[in-house]
């Protein structure tokens, strides 16, 4: 005769635990959550690192480390925050909501996706490991070239400049790896009826993110390998004593480097909006309007890149060509942030913690933005280039566009990912002590670059004393209020008020029709989007 | 992922395609143009190696889509025909039937090693497991309880 057995299970027995299951899961949350988690981490890592140069500018003179050191922390830092702390974090969200989003079971490649991860901790600890190896004696430290690795300073640096070249490549790797199964899974794992134009703007930010860093990851990999082979294999790519061209480099790292300024923005120029109607309680305002803008801030972001460099010096019309297409981005960025103002008005607001993040995010972002138009002006550049305007600008571009966006977004998902609802005092206290210590820090950056404070320097003139001190303490009270960020997480992931379905009540959207939490394996059902 | 239901005795798991055939070749050819073009540019220019790693990214797309492309058909199938369950496993070049009789197939639902709920099938010492692709936990029980009405003996 015919039998079936139907066993039933408890969910904790659904998938291996313990460490094998972060070393060896395919699961899109776990590896979502292990981006995240590792994006915390080094978010702290690097910020140390600034406190300890904001401590150096305390006052004029040289107190704490000696230049080099004040360069390696520097370089570092910036590596660490661009390639181990933003890019991660808006990998994780992705690998975590993608899926829930467009209603897919996983992701397409989900054994890519745990090589993705798995490689950036080698590339942590590549970029980390010179600091150690010195205290022993061995090497002369981190790279001190700055995160632009600039020849003929890179050919001439030490075994750091080495180290963050493989870390690099490491990254470079996860990236493309974790790129293509990105484009994958959204062409291929949508549910029906889930057409392109309706699908949610945090995937489309990620899918024009993953063809970004398509597009340009290989002339990184191919400017640091060039770099390597100048440094220890007689080639002079970039090396002017042997007929090679520095400008060279400059043009190659910087075709991938402005480009990565919009990979890390605009996964969160994806969920922003998403997190406005969701609080003003109306539906997005012009949804095809912020898709196209994205496709073209997109596009046009890959041939603008020599507005960094305007001061290496090139030819009139390249002048002119790189400063007009630069300031013609802020046309669709335009229409982006028209659409994110009118989401907002007239609807029925209120201001919990993400909302607060992103009401400060648009207003301080907008500052980067206008900033940047600024620089773009090749006559007005010459005075800025390499001051701490510059410095002020991309912090206002990548702190508060960058990672606050990214903590709207923690505060957003954080209930429908562990199940229970954060402490929304804590989370308002973060959010108030994060936008004015921000300021407060980055405000007199501003005038002391236009003042003609030099960045990359341990040391300044004593006129600019008093604006460095009143950073340097905003910039401590900044690192601080982290802390309450971190401690909100842990007590929020640990327990607290069970979260709804739903979370918010004017969420809308596939992810919010799951549990809080989402079962291991998403959707028991397929949904189908009408 | 898809799961028809049992109409017409039969029951097909297959992944959801959101991308037709012809999508695949013009993802690719999207991709290619792009950063070839790109890689043109800046061979021409002198700096020759970005082409190994544009090229070995290119292969990495080929090789991964090209996998999708192969198992863009396929699916596992339960069909109950008379007094046969006939399971079919479809996956590119490889096709596996297995016919059981009806009243003598068990099926179970229960733990693998590595922590999964895997649907079993079979009788007479020999089992196959069914859905392990495209169907999770949720769909397993439940198609595990439709194959239990289906399975009885009127």
């Amino acid at each position: 005769m015919s039998t079936t057995t139907v066993a039933h299970h408890d969910e904790h027995t659904d998938h291996p635990t313990g460490i094998m299951r972060w070393l060896t899961t395919t699961n899109h949350k776990d590896i979502g959550t292990m981006y995240l988690t590792f994006s915390l981490i080094m978010f702290l890592v690097g910020g140390s690192m600034i406190l300890g140069i904001r401590a150096e500018l305390f006052q004029p003179g040289l107190q704490l480390m000696n230049p080099d050191f004040f360069n390696q922390l520097i370089g570092v830092h910036a590596l660490i925050m661009i390639f181990a702390a933003l890019m991660p974090a808006a990998t994780g969200f992705a690998n975590w909501m993608i899926p829930l989003q467009i209603g897919a079971p996983d992701m397409a490649l989900p054994r890519l996706n745990n090589w993705g991860f798995w490689l950036l901790p080698p590339s942590a600890i590549l970029l980390t490991l010179p600091f150690t190896l010195a205290l022993f004696g061995i090497g002369d430290g981190a790279l001190a070239t700055g995160w632009t690795f600039y020849p003929p300073l890179s050919i001439q640096g030490g075994i750091g400049v080495d180290f963050a070249i493989f870390a690099v490549h490491l990254l470079g790797i996860s990236s493309v790896l974790g790129s293509i199964n990105i484009i994958v899974t959204l062409f291929n794992m949508r549910a029906p009826g889930m057409t392109f134009m309706k699908m949610p703007m945090f995937a489309w930010g990620w899918l024009i993110t993953a063809f970004l860093l398509i597009a340009t990851i290989p002339v990184l990999a191919g400017a640091v390998t060039m770099l390597l082979t100048d440094r220890h294999f007689g080639t002079h790519f970039f090396d002017a004593a042997g007929g090679g061209d520095p400008i060279m480099f400059q043009h190659l790292f910087w075709f991938f480097g402005h480009p990565e300024v919009y990979i890390l923005l605009l996964p969160v120029w994806g969920f922003i909006p998403q997190i406005l109607q969701t609080f003003s309680r109306k539906p997005m305002y012009g949804y095809k309007a912020q898709v196209y803008s994205l496709i073209a801030i997109g596009a046009m972001s890959i041939i603008v890149w020599a507005h960094h460099f305007f001061t290496a010096g090139m030819p009139v019309p390249a002048l002119l060509y790189f400063m007009y297409s630069t300031m013609a981005i802020s046309l669709p960025l335009a229409v982006l942030f028209f659409c994110w103002i009118k989401t907002m008005w007239r609807g029925s607001m209120s201001f919990e913690t993400p909302m607060l993040f992103t009401v400060g995010w648009i207003i301080l972002f907008g500052i980067g933005g206008l900033t940047g138009l600024v620089l773009a002006d090749v006559a007005a550049d010459a005075q800025y280039h390499n001051s701490y305007f510059v410095v002020a600008h991309f912090h206002y571009t990548l702190f508060a566009g960058g990672i606050m966006g990214i903590m709207a977004g923690v505060y957003y998902w954080l209930p429908k990912m562990t199940g229970h609802m954060y402490n929304e005092k804590l989370g308002q206290l973060h959010f108030w002590l994060t936008a004015i210590s921000f300021n407060l820090t980055f405000i007199p950056q501003f005038f002391l670059g236009l003042a003609g404070m030099p960045r990359r320097i341990p040391d300044y003139a004593l006129q600019f004393a008093e604006f460095n001190m009143i950073s340097s303490i905003a910039a401590f009270v900044l690192g601080l209020s982290q802390l309450i960020f971190v401690y909100n997480i842990i007590s929020t992931v640990r327990g607290g008020k069970k979260a709804t379905d739903q979370v918010w009540e004017g969420a809308e959207g596939l992810e919010w029709t799951l549990s809080s939490p989402p079962p291991y394996h998403s959707f028991s059902e397929q949904p189908t989007v009408k | 992922m898809t799961v028809s239901g049992s109409n017409g005795n039969i029951l097909i798991a297959k992944p959801n395609n959101s991308l037709s055939p012809t999508g695949f070749v013009w993802l690719f050819v999207g991709v290619f143009t792009i950063t070839s073009t790109i890689t043109v540019g800046f061979v021409l220019a002198g700096a020759w190696l970005v082409l190994p790693f544009a090229g070995l990214e290119i292969l990495v797309l080929a090789y991964v889509l090209m996998n999708a492309y192969l198992h863009y058909g396929d699916y596992e199938s339960i069909s109950l025909i008379n007094d046969d369950v006939v399971v079919e496993q479809y996956s590119y070049k490889s096709f596996k039937k297995y016919t059981f009789q009806r009243y003598w197939v068990r099926v179970t639902l229960r733990e693998t090693l590595d922590g999964t709920v895997a649907i079993f099938i079979g009788s007479h010492g020999k089992e196959i497991e069914f859905g392990s692709r495209y169907i999770n936990k949720e769909e397993r029980e439940s198609i595990a309880k439709q194959l239990k009405q289906d399975l009885k003996i009127v």
